[in-house]
């Protein structure tokens, strides 16, 4: 996608969302001042009282989830606002695992991020970033047994950070040929779009820790 | 003791008779505005101890309406409602804000906070005088 293009659906998509937080709002305060209206209600004076309670926190808990997920789609767009910026590896990693989250655990894989050892931030292109993360991290399933996990963490490198991807769990059988098929094929992906991929630790039975190195503008 | 007075402003109308009502629920004193201009009429009229102002509203925004308010009438506290993100909020205490909280909000959480600025308020006046 080209610059222009991305700022635009970027833009868009940035306002719709913000939009839909603000419908978000009314659902949540009506349904507030609907629970309210019922506390205020003598006991015994309104049948079905408990079984109202339960339906509007049930509204409650889906507005909270229909936020958190409009705020992370409202992140993405933003990531597209400036080529390059200060992006904090934490926030990135966050939203990386709350985009990317679903599309794994289809295949009963968790991806979760490492708390971090300390604030990293990188100038760097966020929304390159996170099509990096989406690339190896949609092919690692293949390799991954259902109930593994993939923990992104960031640390700081030689030449920029690294970004870690730690698979945690059973493998399918001959997962280090495939794995090696697999890198040269993502690394010339990497490269074309300015980063490096490594394996950083041999793979063993116990797991594989991936390296994207990002140098920066 | 006197009800606070806590003005809503947003062009939502559905949100500020929500929330005006969960407010007054709760013993304040509410008004209701959808527009910045009609804001500042209330807040010339009938000075609020508290602005809730929605940041992003058509026509004078929530930033235009805070600084007004804050020239005028810089006992008023005012706390910012926005859905964008926290560059509202920091831009918005740089103007003289006493907070700024994301939408949708947490009811307690508001109240709460409400207290607070009022609170902070009188013990400024306290020190003045």
């Amino acid at each position: 996608m080209r610059d222009l293009e991305k700022a635009f659906w970027g833009k868009i998509t940035a306002s719709v969302t913000h939009e839909i937080k603000n419908t978000y709002a009314i659902i949540q305060e009506s349904s507030g001042l609907l629970s309210d209206l019922l506390t205020l209600q003598p006991e015994g004076s309104l049948i079905h009282k408990e079984k109202f309670q339960r339906v509007l926190d049930t509204i409650n808990n889906q507005v909270n989830r229909g936020v958190i997920l409009a705020t992370r789609l409202n992140q993405f767009a933003h990531s597209m606002d400036e080529p390059w910026t200060e992006v904090k590896m934490a926030d990135l990693l966050e939203l990386a695992v709350s985009l990317l989250q679903r599309l794994v655990r289809r295949r009963e894989i968790e991806l979760k991020a490492a708390t971090p050892e300390a604030d990293l931030s990188i100038r760097s292109n966020p929304f390159r970033l996170l099509l990096i993360l989406d690339s190896v991290i949609e092919r690692l399933p293949e390799v991954l047994k259902p109930g593994g996990q993939i923990v992104l963490q960031s640390s700081p490198a030689p030449e920029g950070l690294a970004i870690l991807l730690e698979v945690q769990g059973p493998k399918q059988a001959g997962w280090e040929g495939f794995l090696e098929q697999f890198f040269p094929s993502l690394k010339d992906f990497l490269e074309a779009v300015g980063a490096e991929l490594a394996i950083s630790s041999p793979p063993t039975p116990e797991g594989v820790i991936l390296t994207i190195k990002t140098s920066g503008e | 003791m006197a009800k606070i007075r806590v003005l809503v402003v947003d062009d939502e109308v559905e949100f500020v008779s929500a929330l005006a009502e969960r407010l007054n629920l709760r013993g304040f004193e509410t008004q209701t505005a959808t527009s910045g201009e009609e804001a500042l009429a209330i807040v010339k009229t009938y000075p609020p101890d508290v602005v809730l102002l929605d940041v992003l509203m058509p026509g004078m925004s929530g930033m235009e309406v805070l600084k007004r308010i804050k020239t005028k009438h810089p006992q008023i506290q005012v706390i910012l409602l926005t859905g964008r993100g926290s560059w509202d909020g920091i831009q918005g205490i740089r103007e003289g804000a006493y907070d700024c909280l994301m939408k949708p909000i947490k009811i307690e959480e508001l109240v709460q906070i409400m207290m607070e600025a009022v609170a902070s308020n009188q013990q400024a006046v306290k020190g003045g005088g």
